[in-house]
């Protein structure tokens, strides 16, 4: 290799990929933390707070979840899910327990898809290191934003404030049997929008 | 193809969590034994995630992440041994197989230098030992974590000592001297020992070994033959 070869890859920089960032974390490598923030931080505050309604909440939720994922990156399996699937899942699981004992007190959460097409146009703070996610965000928000008003709604009571059909078909004041179908009918739809794009 | 089985239906609110207990629990008992289902399970779990990404963004308060770093920082320090082992052994071994290497080359300052600025592996402190007027050729390294109390010793120029005696680690605090193990070199002069600072001897200022009987002594008995102070 030339020398102008070898500066050269030395003065390349390449972000790590997910997988890397979480096997760097289970062996206690704190910065990894920091460039996983870095990706999935909005992710993980936004859904807090869509989840919860309320900022200072969000903040603390989307603490737990990386210092869970600090903690427990040994047990991520790559063969289960991919790393933004997991994050997110800890994510919601974290904002719906948060959810769950304050909704008596605080009627702050909505849950719900608005403002998807706006949220596409929201400056990006970091546009190279984003443009996947960038990428990524808009053909699941425009798989979501195809889904029937009334699929989404019903989606959005489970995925935000994790309810039961039951408990969404008396906040809908609609039959169980047609909350079981929505809900259905939006996942089947969603997985076969993204599986066709590549997205799964 | 896919096996029609009646969980299938449910496999999408199972995914998400909406299901009652009681369909949640017919799921999870055949998904144990389908393995077709499980598949068709995993991809809706992957919808549920994607669906993260479908949220409007908002952007979390820039002090966020200093405060997720300091905490992950003060996890770190809080953790217990065995699982700091687990994590950081790999991190210890390649600084002892550093530090021999290093010794080999003879140059305990640039050793040193790397981590006193604790570069390599942050929280690690290193303190280098020289030989005493017996062994003037005699010299090594000692990088510790103070927040955890165990670290690696590597030593080179020491001779090699007959069977019925070892060189012993002494840890010193004021006028304290507590063991820190009990180890041996090569014919060539080169010895490693990991290092565990006895519980509740917190404070300490430095390190000196001395030849004991094999074994090791309760206190020091015998010559020191290298000392270094943090």
């Amino acid at each position: 290799m030339s020398v102008e070869a070898q500066n050269s890859s030395w003065m390349e920089h390449v972000d790590p990929d997910d997988e890397e960032l979480i096997r760097q974390i289970s062996q206690a490598q704190p910065e990894a933390v920091r460039v996983l923030y870095r990706r999935y931080g909005r992710m993980v505050y936004s859904v807090a707070l869509r989840a919860v309604g309320d900022p200072s909440a969000a903040e603390e939720i989307t603490q737990d979840v990386f210092l869970r994922i600090w903690e427990k990156a040994k047990t991520y399996r790559a063969e289960k899910a991919k790393v933004v699937t997991w994050i997110a899942r800890i994510a919601r699981n974290r904002a719906i327990d948060v959810y769950r004992q304050r909704r008596s007190r605080d009627d702050r959460a909505s849950a719900g898809w608005e403002e998807l097409k706006q949220a596409a146009a929201a400056p990006a703070p970091h546009p190279g290191e984003r443009m996947e996610m960038a990428r990524l965000q808009e053909r699941v928000r425009d798989a979501v934003a195809s889904l029937p008003p009334d699929q989404r709604t019903a989606l959005a009571l489970a995925f935000f404030q994790g309810r039961t059909h039951k408990e969404i078909a008396e906040e809908l004041g609609e039959p169980l049997g047609t909350v079981k179908t929505r809900i259905r009918a939006a996942m089947q739809k969603l997985r076969s929008i993204l599986d066709e794009a590549g997205e799964l | 193809m896919k096996e029609n089985h009646e969980e299938l239906d449910l496999l999408p609110a199972y995914a998400l969590g909406s299901l009652d207990a009681e369909d949640s629990d017919r799921v999870r008992e055949h998904i144990a034994r389908c393995r077709s289902c499980r598949e068709e399970l995993a991809s809706y779990q992957e919808v549920t995630g994607r669906l993260a990404l479908a949220v409007p963004e908002q952007e979390p308060p820039a002090w966020l992440e200093s405060r997720i770093m300091e905490k992950v920082l003060s996890s770190r320090r809080r953790r217990s041994f065995p699982e700091f082992l687990g994590m950081r052994l790999p991190a210890l071994a390649a600084v002892a197989a550093v530090l021999i290497i290093a010794l080999g080359a003879g140059n305990i300052y640039l050793l040193s230098r790397p981590f006193q600025s604790q570069a390599l592996v942050p929280g690690l402190v290193t303190v280098v030992l020289t030989g005493t007027g017996e062994t003037p050729q005699a010299y090594g390294t000692i990088v510790i974590d103070r927040d955890d109390n165990r670290g690696v010793l590597a030593v080179r120029g020491l001779a090699p000592l007959e069977a019925s005696r070892a060189y012993q680690l002494w840890i010193f605090k004021a006028t304290e001297r507590r063991s820190g193990g009990v180890f041996n070199v090569t014919a060539d002069g080169y010895g490693s020992l990991q290092i565990t600072v006895p519980a509740g001897f917190t404070g300490f200022t430095g390190f000196g070994i001395s030849i004991e009987p094999a074994g090791g002594s309760a206190s020091p008995t015998g010559a020191r033959v290298m000392s270094g102070k943090i």
